[in-house]
C-alpha cells in the first residue's frame, strides 16, 4: 500500500479526522514494533510498548511541531519506552578514533553471489542477522531497512552521530564475517 | 569520504537487508489502538491550541493596523474616498478623548475598579498557565 507523507496524516488528525490516524499507526507500526521487539526480546512485551506509544503519540500530537521528522519522534519515543520498560543501560558509548585506528580492515567482497539464489541469500543475512545483539540489529535495522540519517539514528538513540557511525561499522564488518563462511558453504554445495 | 563513512555505499547489505521482512504485530493491533483511542474519556481529538492561532496572527493584525494607519491619515487623492487626516484630527481624535473621559469616570467607582482588577488578573493567569502547561508528555 502507498502511503501519504507523515504530515498529510498529522494535518488531517488536529483537524478533527481522528480516523486518519489509523493510516499513520498502519504506516509505522512494523519498524515500531521491530524497535521495541529489540529491545525487549519479547513479543507481548513489544506489542505492549508498541500500543502504549501510538496512543501516547496520539495523544501528543497537537504539541509535534514538524521541526524534526514525526518518524524520528515516534521512534525516539518508542526506544525511550521500550528502554525504561527493561531499565537496561543505553549503550555504551564507544570512542570513535581508537577503535576506528585500532581494528579498521578493508572488507573483501564476498565473492560468487550471483551463483546463490536470492532466496537463500534473504535466508543467511536473516540468520546473519539474529546473531547480532538486539542494540546492533536495531541499528542496522534503523539504518539499512527504514533508511533513517546517522542524524536521525542519534536523535532516535541518544548515541552521537561518531558513535553510530562506529556502532555501524563494527556491525556491517560482523555481519560480513558471519556471511562469509555461510556463502562459502552455499557455493560449495551448487560446485 | 573518511574510512569509517565507507559503509554508507554498501549498496550489496542494503540491498540484502532491505529485502528481509520486519517484525509485524498481531492481526489486531491497529484495530486495537484505534478502539482505545475512540473509547477513552481522557482521549479528546487532538487540536491546535487557540493561542498558536493567536500567535500565528500578531504579525498580520499588525500589518493591517499599521496599513489601516497610514491609508487613514494620508491625504493622496487616491484615497480621497477614504477618511483623511482631517477626519481624523476633527472627528476620531475628539471621540475617542470623550471615550477616555467616559472610562474615567467609570473607574471612579471602586466596585468597577476591583471588578476589573480581579477580572483582569484571572485572565491573565488563565493565559500564562495555557502557555506554560503546554508541554509535550515525552518532554521532546
Amino acid at each position: 500500500m502507498k502511503y501519504q507523507d507523515d504530515n498529510f496524516y498529522i494535518d488531517r488528525v488536529l483537524g478533527g479526522d481522528v480516523l486518519a490516524y489509523k493510516m499513520l499507526v498502519a504506516k509505522h507500526k512494523n519498524l515500531v514494533f521491530s524497535i521495541a521487539l529489540k529491545i525487549l526480546n519479547n513479543r507481548e512485551d513489544a506489542e505492549e510498548v508498541a500500543q502504549d506509544c501510538f496512543l501516547k503519540v496520539f495523544q501528543a500530537l497537537k504539541t509535534f511541531e514538524k521541526k524534526s521528522k514525526f518518524s524520528t519522534w515516534l521512534y525516539r519515543i518508542v526506544y525511550n519506552a521500550a528502554i525504561s520498560k527493561t531499565r537496561k543501560k543505553r549503550p555504551e558509548l564507544v570512542p570513535m578514533d581508537s577503535y576506528i585506528i585500532d581494528n579498521y580492515t578493508e572488507t573483501e567482497p564476498l565473492k560468487g553471489l550471483e551463483s546463490i539464489d536470492p532466496e537463500e541469500q534473504k535466508a543467511m543475512i536473516e540468520r546473519a542477522m539474529e546473531r547480532l545483539s538486539g542494540d546492533d540489529n536495531l541499528l542496522i535495522t534503523l539504518f539499512y531497512k527504514s533508511e533513517n540519517s546517522i542524524e536521525d539514528i542519534s536523535n532516535i538513540t541518544g548515541l552521537t552521530m561518531s558513535n553510530v557511525k562506529v556502532r555501524l561499522h563494527r556491525i556491517r564488518k560482523r555481519l560480513y564475517e558471519e556471511l562469509a563462511p555461510m556463502m562459502d558453504k552455499a557455493i560449495n554445495r551448487l560446485n | 569520504m573518511t574510512k569509517e563513512d565507507d559503509f554508507l555505499d554498501d549498496d550489496f547489505l542494503r540491498d540484502l537487508i532491505r529485502h528481509t521482512p520486519l517484525d509485524s504485530p498481531s492481526d489486531g493491533f491497529t484495530d486495537g489502538i484505534m478502539e482505545k483511542i475512540q473509547l477513552s474519556p481522557g482521549t479528546t481529538v487532538a487540536r491546535k491550541p487557540f493561542f498558536v492561532f493567536l500567535k500565528a496572527s500578531v504579525p498580520f493584525v499588525i500589518l493591517a493596523l499599521v496599513l489601516l494607519f497610514v491609508t487613514a491619515t494620508s491625504d493622496l487623492p487616491i484615497f480621497n474616498w477614504l477618511p483623511g487626516m482631517e477626519d481624523f484630527t476633527n472627528n476620531f481624535l475628539p471621540d475617542f478623548g470623550n471615550m477616555v473621559i467616559l472610562l474615567k469616570n467609570a473607574f471612579a467607582s471602586k466596585f468597577i475598579s476591583w471588578g476589573l482588577l480581579i477580572s483582569f488578573s484571572a485572565g491573565a493567569l488563565f493565559f500564562l498557565d495555557r502557555i506554560l502547561t503546554r508541554r509535550s508528555v515525552f518532554g521532546l
